[in-house]
C-alpha cells in the first residue's frame, strides 16, 4: 500500500515536472536544432564522406562548447529582458551597436540565401522546381509567424525540430556496425593532423557556433517572457538542445561514413549531392537525407530571418514580438517578409554566384562572431547588470577558453577559405 | 501649377521624407545610446582595443584578397 502511494506521488511529481518543462521548453532546443541548418548538414555529411567515423569525437566535444555559449545568452536575456543587439547598443554605445547590427543583417541575409540554396537542392532531388520550393517555403514561413502567438509558433517549430531526427532511423535501416562506430569516439587522428582534417575541424566549429544563434536565443528568451526564476529550466532546455545537435550531427556522419566513405576519403560538394548518390543504392535512406536537408534549411531560415527582425525591432524601437499581430508590428513583419522574399529571389536568379555566397558566409561570420562573443562575456561580468547571475570564476575560465578557441579556429577557417593554398603542404 | 502637386515632385518629396525620417531615427538612436552604460574598466578597454585591431586586420586581409582577385582577372 505504501509502495503504491509512493509510486503515485512520484508519478504525479514527474508529470508536474514534465508539464512545467514542456511549457518552458523551446528556445534552447530550437536554436540548437536550427544550428544543424543546411550548411551544417552539408558539413557533417562531407566530414563523414571524407573521414568516415574518425571525427565523431570532435563533434561530440562541440556540444558542451555550444551549450556554454548559449547558456550565457539565456541568463543575459532572462535577467536584462533585452535582446543581444539592444544590449550591445546599451552597454558599448552606437559604434559597436551599429557594427553588430549591420554585420548581423548582412550575414543573416547571406546565410538565409544559403538556406534557400539547401532547400531548393533538397527538393530538386524529388523533382520539385526551385521556384516552387521558394514560393512554398515563403508562404509556409509567413503563415507560421502570422498567427500572432509565440506559443503556437514555438510548438510548430518544435515539430520541425522533431523531423531533424530522421537521420537516426535512416542510419539504423543500414544496420550499422556499432563496434566500428565506437572507435570514432576515441580522440585520435589516424593519419595525423593533415591540412584536410584541420580544415574540416574548423568547418565543424564554424557551423556549430554561429553568430545568429546568440542574437536569436537571447531575443527568443525575451519574447517568450522568461525571467530569472526560469533560468534553470531554460538551461536544461539548452542542455537537451546541445545533446540533440551533436546526436543528429553524429548520425549524419555515420550515415555518409557508412555509404560514401572510402579509404583516402570522398569529396562531396553538398548534402543534396550525397542524397542523390545514396539514392542509387538505398532509395529510402537517400530520401531521408534529402528530407532532413530540407527540414534543416527550413529551420535555419525560420530562425535566421527572425534573429535579424528581432534585432532591428529592438534597436529601432518597433513592436517586435511574435505575439503581435501584423497590424500591431508592421515594421517587424515587413522586415521579416522582405528578407525572405529577397533571399528567395536571389536563389532563383540564373547565374547568381551561390557558391561564392556560401563561402562568403564563413568569412563574414568571422567578423561578427568574435565581437558578439567578447560582448557576451563582458556583459555577463557586470554585477550591476546581472546581479547574482553574473559569471562565476569557473564560468569565466570556461567561457574565455571557449571564446579564444572559437575565435582562433574560426579565423583560421576564414583564412583557409580565402587563401586555400596557405593550408596545403 | 504648383510643382509640389506634380506626381514627380510628390514622389521625390516622399523619398526625401523617408530618408529624413530614417536619418532622424538613426540620430535618435545614437543620442539614446550615446553614453555606454558599461564602466570602461581596463579589461573592457583592452578587450575593445584588441577587437578593433582584429577587425582592422580582417578588413586589410579582405581588401588584399579583393585586390589579388581583381588584378589576376
Amino acid at each position: 500500500m505504501q509502495f503504491g502511494a509512493d509510486f503515485f506521488y512520484r508519478y504525479r511529481r514527474f508529470v508536474k515536472w514534465l508539464s512545467l518543462y514542456l511549457a518552458l521548453a523551446g528556445p534552447g532546443i530550437i536554436v540548437m536544432v536550427a544550428d544543424n541548418d543546411a550548411g551544417g548538414i552539408t558539413t557533417y555529411a562531407a566530414t563523414g564522406a571524407k573521414f568516415g567515423y574518425s571525427l565523431i569525437w570532435f563533434v561530440l566535444l562541440l556540444g558542451p562548447a555550444a551549450f556554454a555559449v548559449q547558456e550565457m545568452c539565456v541568463r543575459l536575456g532572462a535577467v536584462t529582458k533585452r535582446g543581444h543587439a539592444e544590449a550591445i547598443f546599451d552597454a558599448f554605445g552606437p559604434f559597436w551597436g551599429w557594427f553588430s547590427l549591420i554585420d548581423l543583417g548582412f550575414l543573416d541575409f547571406l546565410t538565409l540565401i544559403s538556406e534557400f540554396v539547401g532547400m531548393t537542392a533538397a527538393l530538386k532531388v524529388f523533382g520539385v522546381p526551385p521556384a516552387a520550393t521558394v514560393i512554398g517555403v515563403s508562404i509556409l514561413m509567413v503563415a507560421i509567424v502570422m498567427q500572432g502567438r509565440y506559443w503556437t509558433w514555438e510548438k510548430i517549430v518544435l515539430l520541425f525540430c522533431g523531423l531533424n531526427l530522421i537521420y537516426i532511423p535512416a542510419t539504423l535501416l543500414l544496420h550499422p556496425d556499432f563496434a566500428e562506430i565506437q572507435k570514432g569516439f576515441i580522440p585520435v587522428f589516424p593519419h595525423g593532423i593533415t591540412p584536410d582534417i584541420f580544415f574540416f575541424m574548423m568547418a565543424n566549429i564554424g557551423t556549430t557556433i554561429a553568430p545568429w544563434m546568440l542574437f536569436f536565443h537571447q531575443s527568443s528568451v525575451v519574447d517568450k517572457g522568461l525571467n530569472e526564476k526560469d533560468i534553470p529550466w531554460a538551461r536544461f532546455d539548452t542542455v537537451i538542445g546541445s545533446i540533440f545537435v551533436v546526436f543528429v550531427a553524429s548520425f549524419v556522419m555515420i550515415l555518409t561514413g557508412m555509404l560514401l566513405f572510402k579509404p583516402g576519403g570522398v569529396d562531396i560538394e553538398n548534402a543534396a549531392q550525397a542524397a542523390q548518390t545514396i539514392m542509387g543504392s538505398h532509395p529510402l535512406v537517400g530520401d531521408a537525407l534529402a528530407i532532413g536537408l530540407f527540414d534543416a534549411g527550413l529551420l535555419g531560415a525560420i530562425c535566421i530571418s527572425l534573429a535579424s527582425s528581432w534585432a532591428m525591432g529592438e534597436v529601432f524601437g518597433w513592436a517586435h514580438s511574435i505575439n503581435n499581430k501584423v497590424t500591431e508590428a508592421p515594421m517587424f513583419y515587413t522586415f521579416y517578409f522582405l528578407s525572405l522574399i529577397v533571399a528567395g529571389t536571389v536563389v532563383l536568379i540564373p547565374g547568381a554566384p551561390l557558391v561564392l555566397i556560401t563561402l562568403f558566409v564563413q568569412v563574414i561570420a568571422v567578423t561578427l562572431l568574435p565581437a558578439a562573443l567578447v560582448f557576451l562575456i563582458l556583459l555577463l561580468n557586470q554585477e550591476e547588470l546581472m546581479g547574482k547571475y553574473k559569471n562565476t570564476l569557473v564560468q569565466n575560465i570556461v567561457g574565455f577558453s571557449i571564446v579564444i578557441m572559437i575565435v582562433v579556429l574560426s579565423t583560421l577557417y576564414a583564412l583557409s577559405v580565402l587563401f586555400p593554398e596557405m593550408f596545403q603542404i | 501649377m504648383n510643382p509640389d502637386e506634380e506626381p514627380y515632385f510628390q514622389e521625390r518629396g516622399l523619398l526625401r521624407r523617408t530618408i529624413d525620417g530614417w536619418k532622424a531615427k538613426v540620430g535618435e538612436i545614437n543620442e539614446k545610446y550615446k553614453e555606454p552604460r558599461l564602466k570602461m574598466t581596463p579589461l573592457i578597454r583592452y578587450s575593445l582595443l584588441i577587437l578593433r585591431l582584429y577587425l582592422i586586420m580582417l578588413v586589410i586581409i579582405l581588401v588584399y584578397k579583393f585586390y589579388t582577385v581583381v588584378s589576376f582577372r
